[in-house]
């Protein structure tokens, strides 16, 4: 029994280890075919380029808080079994009502400048926070009150949500004096501190710790989370068992856009000066893609979006030095995925193995009887 | 007059809007028919409509072009099916990162080809399908204004929804959908294999959907531009999953989506929130859907209600007899 | 004699982890005869038909059809040689109409395309000429459970099949529509078809059936024709107690009462009247039996006392309170603890740890929660101390359960559900399909149970065996009704509980006496 849980557990490290290895070797290759300098730089760039500059790894840290808080929100979604992917909308709507308080009324204007730092921020992530937990309620309700398929609301949400962010922005916060639609630069005491001389690393990155601290204690260290686990894995039993199932539903898709909320204020707040026009983040898709990597177990988050936001910065890396475009790094996720939650990559194999122990314990076992 | 001449050109507008729709709606169907949503269609209308540029270019035939764009569509689309059935990945995850790839994938072979990442316009020399006057309904006044003087993708589109219909509803293999999309394993009890349906049905809804991807960029303009179905493909999937996989339904949900779309293009010039107006359409569809659901969800309670009810009365009457 | 249609002969089949489904089993149909498969639930028959329809392979036998020796890959192969069968849970469309339904997979028309007129001709006629009253054009959705049926048998006849196979088809009826199949297949049987009929009712095996083979333990106990046999003599082909087994207990002290059950009634969705005016009660400190063949409302029973089925009508009291309206977290409160029959299904998460699954109905209970947190140090060292007490073979309490054997995930669920402090316990085939030694723990922890901590419990089994050794009063449940009762139930023969299970006898209410 013992071994047997022990190789499925590493085949299942195997998967994701290979899919990782295999979308970057096609990476390199198309690297390699396309590149019209010299592809040693290029390729150099792709796997190190991230880490050669304070600059470059504050993005990736950036990134990294970011995605770590969305990616942590999808697992209880995921894993009470819904896919509420509305993650991508909030980044974009949910900062709108701390936007419009700060640059709209009185409150922001005058108030808020005054206030230190920290209550500030605290304000715009409960605030952002709030607004993801109603926005991920709508596809929620639609699931468990009317059996409205959750994806294909929050898919047609998510759109909505970009105008609509757009919409309140152009008619409520945009500052009309610049150009571009956009609203005036935050001030110092209301975005989060730029650390490494000004590079996109910032205080954010504390919000992502704590939501991590947060995220493992639920998810691990309170009924509620158990609860959640019980319902994803088998909803019957959960049922048996005493547990409100549509309740925990529910609880699963608002911690989901909790997170989400303060992803957006993490993103929103720290990575830009202002809230502007086409800020398409894909946050809330690449936070879904960490999710999937880490297997529903928050636990491994803390991994699987480094990755994820290191590739991103790669590709970002790789496109300012080379002619090779930022898109590969999407053909790469779609690889990742196709071999992470591929079941039935290295599944002949697994069976092999788990079949040959098992075998073999059991030939044991009739021996150690017999004698 | 004047009036007039405007809601003809409201309509005619507004059909021409809804013609993508309606195709990747129609495609949709097939596959809500057999159970399973079309997560994967904004990818397949991307995915054809840069292939039926790139590929009418090289061959400088259009159809040929148009073929080829349709087969990258299926292609994908055997891809989908293969690492769903085969290599056991959620479809609907693979669907989704499918989409983010194609996104991007896209624009990274525009730029191959072009160098610039935006589009293929001016550089690409890529043939399109033209517009067509109907001789007779033409001369009609407003009928013609309406009907005729489209591009030929759009009566292609019409055709579709009858085609469509015959396919789920007149075919063997629309029946055997049909018949895996409710109850696989009915299917399977008399030798039918539901992953070779659901497999033909997706060769289908690409086929048809990439008609929708390639009318964006062979038809309605004749280059392609870096999301150039602006999720279309998820109205789609959302115009057949309202209607419940029914063509007819799809279709008609498509014009409203389009309408929605007409209006907001009609009404930019006169409101300043131009964005509140393009959020507006997907407002609606959410609206719509959860209607739909909510209507659906009762009346299955009121039959099964009445059911129960018919059957206790019966038995009360059989025990009354006995 | 007519001509034999069918012939299955030394059938045998050992599963890959080592239980022998079927030894040496032969089984014959001949032309216009229908034959009864019996035996209790376990005994084979469903084994027996799968390897005839394709869905599994034997290790040893031969399988003729009119004579000739065939091999059967899959069920299309089995209707191509005529064999067809109607499943117990029907194999339909629910949205398609009647004649869609039985023409799928042979749709008529000309190349790809599907002709519906033709189809619904083609149906009409074959209801007609099999006297089957169906409407082709309704829905598969509106029909009736009886009128579904029909839609089977049309699908397997339509497809020219000479030999139906019938699994329990009447278990999903009510007593109007099974008269109305037993005149269909009366009619079918005329025509000269073969039938093979599962089923362990015994008065509807008297009526419809020629002949008749029963299975035990996966071999054939005794077959012959029906006109020679006498339904005492079917029972106890079916019924038997092997091996005597033992336990320990002292004589019962019943208390007070635990559990109350007046004219309890449950009607499917359906219509079937599953449960009729039910009434018994269970005191503590007593273990009280109910034997019965499966699918008399058994299963039903014990998820209206746990909450997970609604009844029709009828009071539950549990410790005082009725539980009707209430939520199954509360009637658990009341001091419930249940060990549900489909362990898979209701009894454990399977890629949650053993802690989790132990913990699942503690949740909420003050001892394991440090304010909103899990007091996981507690938490711990009582799933440490379930793990020894229980003996559950397993690396510790992180282990998923789906690593562990059947009697540990049994275990697991004995663990969690006998740990809770509840004074009434309800126990359905507890020991189902699992190893001996884990079998025999359970059985002594209900008795123990009952006689050091005044537990009540409700054991409901199909295991004679079992259901004898362990209860204090035993209880037979037959068509929705306690049938019979026994206090002295070590007295009683298994040939005449038996008899009483299967409708050969009634007990009168006065022979009953008093049930709380």
């Amino acid at each position: 029994m013992k071994k047997v849980e022990k190789i499925d557990a590493f085949f299942e490290f195997l998967r994701v280890f290979l899919g990782i290895v295999i979308a970057f070797l096609v990476c390199i290759i198309i690297i390699l075919l396309i590149s019209e300098e010299d592809p040693g730089s290029a390729i150099y760039n792709f796997v190190v380029g991230p880490f050669m500059t304070p600059r470059r790894f504050g993005q990736v840290l950036a990134k990294y808080a970011s995605y770590l808080l969305a990616s942590l929100g999808m697992c209880f979604i995921y894993a009470a079994g819904r896919f509420n992917m509305a993650g991508e909308g909030t980044i974009n709507l949910a900062p709108m009502p701390i936007l419009i308080v700060m640059f709209g009324t009185t409150f922001g204007t005058s108030i808020m400048t005054g206030l230190p730092q920290i209550v500030n921020l605290i304000l715009i992530i409960a605030s952002c926070a709030v607004t993801g937990a109603l926005i991920l309620l709508v596809p929620a309700f639609g699931r468990e009150r009317l059996g409205a398929n959750e994806m294909v609301t929050s898919t047609i949400m998510n759109y909505f949500c970009m105008y609509a962010a757009l919409w309140i922005l152009k008619g409520t916060v945009a500052d009309r004096s610049l150009a571009a639609l956009s609203t005036a630069n935050y001030p110092e005491n209301m975005r989060f501190t730029r650390y490494w001389n000004g590079s996109n690393f910032t205080s954010g990155i504390y919000v992502a710790i704590i939501g991590l601290i947060i995220a493992l204690v639920i998810f691990y260290r309170t009924p509620l989370g158990a609860k959640i686990r019980m319902c994803g894995d088998n909803l019957q039993f959960a049922i048996y068992s005493g547990i409100n199932a549509k309740k925990m539903m529910y609880i699963a898709q608002i911690i989901g856009g909790l997170f989400a909320g303060a992803a957006a204020a993490v993103e929103i707040f720290g990575l830009y000066d202002a809230y502007y026009l086409q800020l398409l983040t894909n946050v809330g898709m690449d936070g879904l893609l960490a999710a999937v990597m880490a297997k529903k177990k928050p636990i491994f988050v803390p991994l699987t979006a480094f990755i994820m936001a290191y590739i991103r910065c790669a590709a970002a890396v790789l496109n300012a030095n080379t002619n090779i475009p930022v898109e590969l790094v999407t053909m790469l996720q779609a690889v990742i995925v196709l071999f992470v939650a591929a079941e039935e990559f290295l599944g002949r194999t697994r069976r092999k193995v788990i079949y040959k122990i098992a075998s073999t314990q059991q030939m044991e076992e009739s021996k150690e009887v017999s004698a | 007059m004047d009036m007039i001449t405007y809601i003809t050109n409201f309509i005619y507008s507004l059909i021409r809007i809804s013609t993508p729709i309606i195709f990747i709606a129609l495609g949709s169907a097939i596959s809500q028919q057999g159970g399973i949503l079309n997560m994967a269609a904004e990818a397949m209308m991307l995915t054809a409509s840069l292939a039926g540029v790139m590929f009418s270019a090289m061959f400088q035939n259009v159809w040929l072009g148009i073929l080829c764009g349709m087969g990258s569509a299926v292609l994908l689309a055997l891809f989908l099916c293969f690492a769903s059935f085969v290599m056991k990945v959620d479809m609907y995850l693979m669907s989704i990162s499918l989409n983010m790839a194609l996104l991007g994938g896209t624009v990274f072979v525009v730029y191959l080809a072009t160098g610039t990442k935006n589009t293929t316009a001016g550089v690409v020399q890529s043939l399109s399908l033209g517009n067509i006057n109907i001789p007779i309904i033409q001369d009609i006044p407003i009928i013609g204004a309406i009907f005729s003087g489209h591009n030929l993708f759009t009566y292609i589109a019409l055709a579709m929804v009858f085609v469509v219909w015959f396919l789920l509803f007149r075919t063997k293999l629309g029946l055997r959908i049909r018949a895996c999309g409710q109850n696989p394993a009915a299917a399977e009890s008399i030798g039918i294999n539901p992953r070779k349906i659901y497999t033909l049905a997706f060769v289908f809804v690409a086929a048809i959907g990439s008609l929708g991807g390639m009318y964006l960029s062979m038809g309605y303009q004749n280059f392609f531009v870096r999301n150039i179905t602006a999720n279309r493909g998820f109205i789609g999937l959302a115009a057949a999953t309202i209607a419940n996989g029914m063509p007819i339904g799809s279709f008609v949900m498509s014009l409203v989506f389009g309408l929605a779309y007409a209006i907001t293009n009609y009404l930019k010039p006169y409101i300043v929130d131009s964005y509140f107006l393009s959020a507006l359409p997907f407002l609606l569809i959410i609206i719509l859907y959860f209607i739909m659901s909510a209507y659906r969800a009762g009346e299955e309670g009121r039959r099964l209600k009445a059911a129960k009810k018919k059957l206790a009365e019966a038995s009360t009457v059989r025990q009354q007899e006995v | 004699m007519a001509k034999e249609l069918l012939r299955m002969e030394g059938i045998t089949k050992v599963y890959p982890n080592g239980f022998m489904a079927n030894k040496d089993v032969t089984l014959s149909v001949s032309e216009g005869e229908i034959h009864a498969l019996m035996g209790e639930n376990g005994a084979g028959k469903t084994t027996l038909m799968k390897i005839l329809f394709g869905h599994e392979a034997c290790q040893e036998g031969k399988i003729y059809i009119n004579g000739e020796e065939v091999k059967i890959e899959n069920p299309l192969d089995a209707i191509d040689k005529g064999i067809g069968m109607v499943h117990q849970h029907f194999m339909q469309v629910p949205n398609l109409s009647v004649a869609e339904n039985v023409m799928l997979g042979i749709e008529p028309g000309k190349g790809q395309l599907f002709d519906k007129k033709k189809a619904i001709e083609l149906t009409r006629a074959a209801a007609e000429k099999y006297q089957l009253d169906l409407d082709p054009n309704a829905l598969i959705r509106d029909l009736s459970v009886g009128s579904k049926q029909k839609v089977e048998l049309l699908k397997s006849l339509i497809r020219g099949v000479k030999v139906l196979i019938l699994d329990e088809p009447t278990a999903v009826l009510t007593p109007q529509e099974t008269r109305e199949l037993f005149a269909q297949l009366k009619n079918l049987k005329k025509q000269g078809y073969g039938m093979i009929f599962i089923s362990h009712k015994l008065e509807e095996v008297m009526e419809l059936c020629d002949r008749c083979t029963v299975l035990r333990h996966g071999r054939v106990t005794g077959h012959g024709n029906i006109q020679e046999l006498n339904p005492a003599m079917l029972s106890r082909m079916m019924v038997e107690r092997e091996v005597n087994l033992e336990i320990d207990k002292a004589p019962a002290v019943p208390k007070e009462t635990i559990l109350h059950i007046e004219k309890l009634n449950y009607v499917n969705d359906f219509g079937k009247h599953i449960i009729q005016d039910l009434s018994f009660g269970i005191r503590a400190g007593e273990v009280v039996g109910i034997a019965g063949v499966e699918g008399n409302g058994q299963t039903e029973l014990s998820e209206i006392i746990t909450g997970l089925l609604h009844r029709t009508s009828g009071e539950i009291i549990l410790n005082g309170t009725e539980t009707s309206g209430k939520k199954i977290k509360e009637i658990r409160n009341l001091g419930l603890a249940h060990i549900s029959e489909d362990r898979m299904k209701y009894g454990i998460a399977q890629n949650l740890s053993i802690r989790d699954n132990i913990a699942s109905i503690y949740l909420e209970n003050p001892k394991f929660k440090k304010g909103p947190f899990l007091n996981v140090k507690e938490l711990n060292e009582f799933v440490d101390n379930c793990i020894e007490e229980f003996e559950i073979a397993c690396t510790g309490g992180t282990e998923a359960v789906r690593f562990l054997s059947g009697g540990n995930i049994q275990k697991v669920i004995v663990a969690r559900e006998f740990s809770c402090g509840a004074n009434f316990i309800i126990a359905n085939q507890p020991t189902r399909g699992i190893d001996v030694g884990t079998a025999d723990l359970i059985r002594r922890l209900l008795v123990k149970y009952t006689r050091e901590k005044g537990v009540g419990v409700l054991l409901i089994s199909s295991d004679l065996n079992e259901v004898t050794e362990v209860s204090d009063r035993l209880l037979v449940m037959r068509e929705g009704r306690i049938s019979a009762q026994f206090h002295d139930v070590k007295a009683v023969s298994t040939d005449e509980l038996g008899e009483y299970m299967l409708g050969v006898k009634h007990m009168t209410p006065e022979e009953m006496g008093d049930l709380s």
